[in-house]
């Protein structure tokens, strides 16, 4: 779980959702407002209109992924630690397919990318210094996002 | 939540004025649009995310899969926008090559 390391100075939230693409926008807001950012030391707009990139990702996936089992709720903890930042997105779902990571298409052209998707996972892997995606052991997928300022 | 999209006519082309956030719950919005866009047989669309508060990658794929769509009639689709938090988007995934992006409307459409 995000935060398990965290020092004790460190800002650590949890936050809840249903897991349902209506709360997403709200969900976005929530996070970074209960992780005390912007006003946070050290990151500014930009970062943290990345982290609300990654977390839109990172959230649309669980929410799918939970679809598929009907799981009712998506679980995200922020840790604000000094100047880093890790956010961990866990889903109900079905566990992540191993394919699903290394299928990265060629985004310079639009025929090798298949239908609307496989664009989260490159945004996260650019904007992030560290992605982490790890079935968890009780089911379902944990996706762990590391940045900095 | 909030998805807004307007559609006014310059010259040849057809300027869709999105505005709001665009992910994965209202991206079939802004798909339908164009979708009903092309089947009114336009095929010179610029579309202008000046607007644009939030885009995601769903967002992302609903243009790539409205660029195709056009390219299919012999169209073309541009964007339109300066704000740097939506361009980013677009080169840190590459589509800056893939897509005309335009600073403004006009520049997309002379």
């Amino acid at each position: 779980m995000a935060g398990e390391h965290a020092a004790p100075d460190a800002r650590c939230v949890r936050v809840e959702m249903p897991a349902s693409v209506a709360y997403l926008s709200m969900a976005r807001m929530v996070v970074i407002a209960a992780a005390g950012l912007p006003d946070g030391p050290g990151f500014d707009d930009s970062r943290v209109d990345d982290l609300r990139l990654v977390l839109s990702e990172a959230i649309t996936n669980a929410v799918k992924a939970n679809a598929k089992t009907g799981a009712a709720d998506v679980a995200i903890d922020v840790t604000v630690d000094g100047d880093a930042l890790e956010v961990t997105v866990a889903d109900r779902g079905p566990g992540i397919d191993p394919s699903f990571l290394s299928e990265v298409p060629s985004l310079h052209d639009i025929d090798e990318i298949g239908g609307e998707g496989g664009l989260g996972i490159p945004l996260m892997r650019a904007l992030c210094d560290k992605v982490e995606f790890a079935t968890r052991p009780d089911g379902g997928t944990e996706v762990r996002l590391m940045l900095h300022r | 939540m909030h998805l807004g999209l307007d559609t006014t006519e310059q010259g040849e082309w057809t300027v869709l004025r999105v505005s709001g956030e665009i992910d994965v719950a209202t991206a079939p919005k802004l798909r339908e649009k164009i979708i009903s866009l092309v089947g009114e047989g336009c095929l010179s669309i610029v579309v202008d995310l000046a607007a644009v508060d939030f885009l995601d990658s769903t967002g992302l794929g609903v243009l790539v899969g409205a660029l195709k769509r056009v390219r299919e009639h012999d169209g073309e689709l541009r964007i339109a926008c300066d704000e740097p938090r939506i361009v980013k988007v677009f080169e840190i995934t590459g589509l800056t090559d893939v897509f005309g992006l335009h600073g403004t409307v006009d520049d997309a459409v002379s």
